[in-house]
């Protein structure tokens, strides 16, 4: 005798429910009707809007006024053509904040990824107190840029701060931190030295002072999610400390370092209150970087297509060299999931 | 890296019990050898000194700003406050208006946090629950702007809002900060771990959807919210460009604009009333950190990690 499968009908008198009502195999929902469908537009409208108009729109506008002729505190947004990009492509000041805001970047990050490293590792095999030294490296997260560079340009300044606390120790050539102005080594290029500015060495400590603790905390997350049974395997093979961390823990952490690179790396192309506040531009602009330029050209020089030009090329910038790291961040995640 | 488990012995995990706390790492063995040793307390050193290069700066301003104004530029530098001229922060608010400093920065940075965390909690449950066309590229879009530097928007926003006359209000940093894509993209992540099913069962149960938001998902995701708060009352706290742009009465001036002014006016003949101010500003930072800093933690790993 075969067996047949038939399907129930529903007993007489059974009132079907929403539930049974739907078609079986879709998901069951309950179909949205009139203001209930226009919903989710209604929740996003605001912020999307605001969004849509107000930056992308407004990038739009920016865009429009780099190449416009309002160059004096009177609008004019009459068309004049890219001679502000030109003109910027030869400007020294320009130059040079490109060339520092880039150099910036690169030991900043360095800075933070390394020293947030360190710390992440020595935090791993502390489990002591763990807390307590990982709320103790984050606090300067929390500080305003504001408060670091006040604090730091009074830390670094040649005549007082630390240099005190070295003249006492004994150091003969006190470090002129921010107030040098030179530049190692010295690759000219065009009109600018391709190379690091020493001042910019200071900023460098003070950022990185406040932002390690953010790498190290994602750092740290890294860590401990690498088991102690690959570990211990890798002991048992015969591998050392140093080689666990070298071969098997640093590229586990690849994607955190990408994470870094990413997240620090857009905040310092973007710096503005840390050197405004605590160097300014700089003698020969050896601290100078667009956002700040972009500033005193718009606000203080009233140069509204320079400033806007500036800004566009800061965008293109953080764009340019942000895409890649996303790029690879995706990657690199959907290496993972396989 | 491939490690031949196969001749692994027994995975420590098999012996000792698994005790993965969220905070600290699992157990482990620990052979103690005198390298073992050395190792333990040189990292517990390492790790002490790291700490007190960490505090030394904020040390020397407290110290510093304890000081007779007229020395503190010239002594050395003290980790230990040797005068104790508590006058100093007394003087903060008669040399400047520091009251409203920080009067201001507290109404500008409570007022955006809220309407932060009521745009963030609807655009990320429309973004997280809902389906509607297009809905992945809006988010892209949105989240993309991210990136975008202020320099490039902040001169149309100052002209608009001149316009409408909030040039030189606590408004004009107020309203054009509700809208927010880090915001939005967290409480999208929040929402995104609850269960589709929660939804269904209310509307059987015959609510719309405005409940199903407001009484089903946002209780559940208030996590999510205070983790908005958190991270949105930090960054705006501590903020000084749009301030610098778009305030010129110093009796506007959120704080950290009011320090600017404050150095540049007692800079150079007395850092240690500038100092004092800085402390002043320190300390509801540090107290919003201790209470929140599981939030600020975890913001930082789901804004870092994921996504």
């Amino acid at each position: 005798m075969s067996v047949e499968v038939t399907p129930q009908l529903p007993v007489e008198g059974h009132k079907e429910s929403a539930l049974e009502r739907a078609p079986v195999g879709r998901k069951r929902r309950h179909t949205p009707k009139g203001v209930e469908r226009a919903m989710p537009l209604l929740l996003l409208l605001p912020s999307v809007i605001a969004i849509g108009v107000f930056v992308y729109g407004f990038i739009a506008w920016t865009g429009w006024v780099s190449v416009s002729n309002w160059t004096t505190f009177v609008q004019d947004m009459s068309y004049r053509g890219f001679t502000e990009y030109t003109r910027l492509l030869s400007d020294f000041r320009f130059l040079s904040g490109l060339r520092n805001v880039i150099v910036f970047t690169i030991l900043f990050v360095g800075m933070c990824a390394l020293v947030g490293l360190l710390l992440a590792i020595l935090l791993d095999r502390q489990p002591w107190g763990q807390p307590i030294w990982r709320n103790l490296f984050l606090f300067p997260l929390a500080i305003s840029f504001v408060v670091t560079g006040v604090v730091w340009q009074w830390l670094l300044n040649p005549s007082a701060g630390v240099n005190i606390l070295l003249d006492q120790l004994g150091v003969e050539n006190l470090p002129m931190w921010y107030v040098s102005t030179e530049i190692i080594p010295g690759w000219q290029w065009g009109q600018i030295e391709v190379a690091i500015p020493v001042a910019l060495v200071a900023v460098v400590l003070a950022a990185g002072w406040q932002m390690s603790g953010f790498a190290m905390a994602i750092y740290l997350a890294g860590l401990q999610g690498v088991s102690e049974d690959l570990r211990e395997a890798a002991r048992v093979d015969g591998a050392t400390e140093l080689d666990i961390y070298r071969r098997v823990i640093l590229p586990l952490l690849r994607p955190m370092t990408i994470t870094i690179v990413i997240v620090l790396g857009h905040i310092s192309l973007k710096t503005f209150d840390l050197i405004f506040v605590m160097t300014g531009s700089g003698t020969g602009y050896v601290t100078d970087v667009p956002a700040v330029y972009m500033y005193e050209a718009t606000f203080r020089a009233n140069q509204f297509a320079r400033g806007a030009a500036i800004s566009v090329v800061l965008l293109i910038l953080v764009v340019a060299l942000m895409a890649p790291a996303v790029w690879a961040r995706n990657k690199t995640e959907e290496g993972a999931r396989e | 890296m491939a490690v031949d488990a196969l001749t692994s012995r027994p995975a420590s995990s098999d012996v000792t019990p698994d005790a993965g706390l969220p905070d600290s790492p699992p157990p482990r063995e620990r052979r103690r050898g005198p390298r073992q040793l050395l190792s333990h307390y040189g990292s517990l050193a390492l790790l002490l000194f790291a700490a007190a290069v960490m505090l030394a700066p904020l040390l020397w301003a407290v110290s510093t700003s304890l000081r007779v104004p007229a020395e503190s530029f010239t002594l050395p530098p003290q980790w230990l406050p040797t005068d104790f001229v508590w006058e100093n922060y007394l003087a903060v608010f008669e040399v400047s208006q520091f009251a409203r400093y920080l009067t201001n920065n507290i109404i500008v940075t409570v007022a955006i946090v809220l309407g932060q965390m009521a745009t963030a909690s609807l655009a990320g449950y429309a973004f997280a629950k809902l389906e509607f066309p297009g809905r992945k590229l809006l988010f892209g879009l949105v989240l993309a702007t991210i990136m975008v530097p202020i320099q490039v928007t902040i001169v149309p926003v100052f002209i608009l809002i001149t316009q409408i006359g909030w040039a030189d209000t606590l408004l004009s940093l107020i309203v054009p900060a509700w809208p927010t894509a880090f915001g939005t993209f967290l409480m999208r992540q929040y929402f995104k771990t609850v269960p589709d099913e929660l939804a269904e069962a209310a509307s059987i149960d015959g609510a719309g959807q405005w409940q199903i938001f407001y009484r089903v998902y946002l209780p559940l995701a208030k996590p999510g919210l205070a983790v908005v708060a958190i991270l949105a009352f930090n960054y705006h706290w501590n903020e000084f460009f749009r301030p610098l742009v778009f305030l010129s009465s110093p009796e506007n001036f959120t704080l950290p604009l009011g320090l600017v002014n404050l150095q540049g006016y007692m800079g150079t003949g007395s850092i240690s009333i500038v100092l004092a101010g800085i402390v002043i500003s320190l300390i509801p930072v540090l107290v919003i950190f201790i209470i929140a800093q599981r939030f600020v933690i975890e913001g930082l790993m789901r804004g870092g990690l994921k996504g």
